[in-house]
């Protein structure tokens, strides 16, 4: 019998078609998990036929890990602390960090008018590189606000890694802030 | 408390209700004043009081439709102040909140209502279009904005009134 050898870019060409498809798969199911159709009305003013409820493809532990894994991946090398603004963004900061080993800050909406008054939850430190995690990007008002609120500790930040960004003007805002934005899906690619 | 002035609407018995409230207004001339702060009726009840009334009085003034509802927004700083200016216009007060990026309301929302804004200050035009469109929703409208300072924005067609006329316009 004659063996045959494959081609050697087989492989990495197999492992890229297999993370597409992966990829792909995890879009439908934030789709079918998360993605409701109604007249809701947004933070921004705006209405909207739809909207993405975090909470529902945040809350299933199959889509949460595989999330995670796909941000991992994402995360910048010089990466020193992650950091999710409450709430929405808390479950989510948790699995990238167990996923990657890296430490976290949560970033609450008002600082606390008692105890410790932070608005940083966790340790943070003077220059570090923190990576801003987020679950959904609309115009981006919140990440901006948690970024602002960890420059405050006189570390930086330099990307908003989210999950979905639905394409409504939260990119121009990150970047006008000076920021970049890395989502794992833009609205137009997944199967609405 | 010390009150400079006993006429709420004078300049400076005004500027001085408000920062016993923790709302003081940069001087003519400041440079790079910061962030606006936030007035707290709870801070100063009575001044609260007096200055709600004059709310009250300045959305009466400002015609029809007379409102039906006072909304406040999710500061729990703005409550004193809707309440004294719902109790003074006669209608209930309806919180509005911002729940991971939609807005919604606690209690329930009348239907077809003629509301007022009542703040401190509005520091986000978005947050009168977000509660203008969920009163759209349900039937109703705002029909004025009520501020202790007047907008930096233009909020038109929404008039915006001021417990003191003229009250200065200010960054946010």
């Amino acid at each position: 019998m004659t063996r045959v050898t494959p081609p050697s870019h087989l492989p990495a060409e197999l492992a890229r078609i297999g993370a597409r498809d992966r990829r792909a798969e995890l879009g439908r199911d934030l789709v079918n998990a998360a993605y409701l159709r109604g007249d809701f009305v947004l933070s921004s003013g705006g209405r909207s036929s739809f909207y993405f409820d975090k909470y529902l493809f945040e809350s299933q532990p199959t889509i949460l890990r595989r999330i995670a894994g796909m941000l991992a991946e994402r995360v910048p090398d010089d990466v020193d602390r992650l950091a999710g603004p409450e709430l929405g963004a808390v479950p989510l900061v948790t699995a990238l960090a167990l996923e990657t080993g890296l430490p976290f800050i949560i970033v609450r909406k008002n600082a606390k008018g008692y105890g410790t008054s932070h608005a940083v939850e966790g340790e943070v430190h003077q220059g570090e590189h923190v990576l801003m995690v987020e679950d959904v990007i609309s115009t981006a008002g919140e990440a901006l606000r948690a970024s602002a609120n960890v420059l405050s500790t006189g570390a930086r930040v330099g990307t908003v890694l989210a999950v979905v960004d639905r394409e409504q003007g939260g990119a121009e805002r990150i970047a006008a802030a000076g920021l970049r934005l890395d989502a794992l899906f833009r609205l137009s690619e997944l199967p609405v | 408390m010390t009150v400079p002035n006993p006429d709420p609407l004078t300049h400076d018995g005004y500027r001085a209700l408000l920062a016993e409230g923790g709302l003081t207004l940069p001087a003519p001339g400041d440079g790079e004043a910061g962030p606006l702060p936030k007035y707290s009726g709870s801070r100063d009840p009575a001044g609260a009081e007096r200055l709600g009334a004059a709310l009250a009085e300045a959305v009466a003034a400002v015609g029809t439709p007379r409102p039906d509802l006072v909304v406040v927004w999710q500061d729990p700083e703005d409550l004193v102040l809707g309440h004294v200016v719902a109790r003074e216009l006669g209608t209930a007060v309806v919180r509005f909140v911002d729940l991971d990026g939609l807005v919604g309301h606690e209690g329930s929302l009348p239907r077809n209502a003629s509301a007022v804004v009542v703040t401190d200050a509005v520091r986000d035009p978005a947050v009168v279009r977000a509660i203008a469109a969920v009163l759209d929703r349900a039937g109703g409208s705002v029909v004025a904005v009520a501020g202790l300072v007047a907008p930096a924005f233009d909020l038109a067609p929404i008039p915006a009134v001021t417990a003191r006329p003229g009250a200065s316009v200010v960054t946010a």
